[in-house]
């Protein structure tokens, strides 16, 4: 009998669809009596969803530094020719 | 001149003017690909080579970058582009020092590992979000500075591969080739991952804090 641990460790596969139909048709019988486990699954995916959205931009400090290098380095290029 | 990006507006794929702006060397549109992509990068440097050597290693890669701009037709993702010269940075670097590569899937707690019964029933279940979903938290700017500390805290290996896979939508067998990792660890190393993320929202959610 598939437990909430075994069910959560396996959220993964079943938001790949990574699972054999056997393993599918446990977790759904799962899901159908366990709310917990149907809730945690339906936030975790909604989680997931949200990744390719996140994006944390680089403050302008650290972008005059990238630049400074570059420019650095294109003059030693330069020197060097 | 253009508006600076919120912090956690999404990159926008390029469009053909910023393309052609990018290959003709124009420094501000240099400035924009830096300023979207340059923390993920030392994401992925931290999970590859550390934090002390990460930064070194995504300037080299910005370099090269630079000087490889005009040959870059935009047929993959910036993201995508510049994150494989990170990666190849980082490698060059590690066998310059005579060093293995760092990731590994060892010796990995569980972090839902509490909230659960002996016999596996929850102890801790799942609270409800309020919000209909993250994507409306996300639109709080108190919610996503939050996102990005909790981001920063997930160990560096763990974080790549999130990185990899959820934010760049890279095969699992992609990344294992990568970073010479089997399947199974880079499914373990995601599932921490998400799992650190999981815990952290519902945190948030349940005190307003961080």
């Amino acid at each position: 009998m598939l437990t909430c641990r075994d069910l959560i460790a396996q959220a993964d596969a079943l938001l790949a669809g990574d699972l054999s139909l056997r393993k599918r048709l446990s977790i759904r019988m799962h899901l159908a009596l366990c709310h917990h486990c149907r809730k945690y699954v339906a936030q975790y995916r909604r989680m997931v969803g949200l990744l390719p959205h996140v994006c944390d931009h680089a403050n302008e400090d650290e972008v005059a530094a990238v630049l400074e290098r570059v420019r650095q380095e294109a003059a030693e290029e330069a020197k060097g020719r | 001149m253009a508006a600076k990006p919120s912090r956690n507006e999404v990159p926008q794929p390029l469009t053909a003017d910023e393309l052609a702006a990018l290959r003709a060397g124009e420094s501000a549109a240099f400035a924009s690909l830096v300023r979207d992509h340059h923390r993920a990068l030392l994401a992925v440097a931290r999970g590859m080579v550390g934090a002390n050597d990460a930064e070194e290693i995504v300037q080299c890669a910005w370099v090269k970058a630079y000087r490889s701009i005009a040959s870059f037709e935009g047929r993959a993702q910036p993201r995508t582009w510049l994150t494989t010269i990170v990666m190849n940075e980082a490698r060059m670097y590690l066998r310059k020092q005579a060093r293995e590569p760092r990731v590994h899937a060892e010796n990995l707690d569980d972090p839902m590992g509490e909230r659960f019964r002996a016999g596996g029933g929850w102890r801790a279940p799942p609270s409800t979000w309020s919000h209909d979903g993250p994507e409306e938290l996300l639109m709080q700017a108190q919610f996503g500075d939050c996102l990005h500390r909790i981001l920063e805290a997930i160990p560096a290996q763990q974080r790549l591969v999130l990185e990899l896979r959820d934010m760049q939508g890279r095969s699992l067998d992609t990344i294992g080739r990568e970073l010479g990792l089997s399947a199974v660890n880079v499914r373990v190393l995601l599932h921490r991952a998400r799992q650190r993320l999981y815990q952290a929202i519902e945190r948030f959610e349940a005190t307003g804090q961080c």
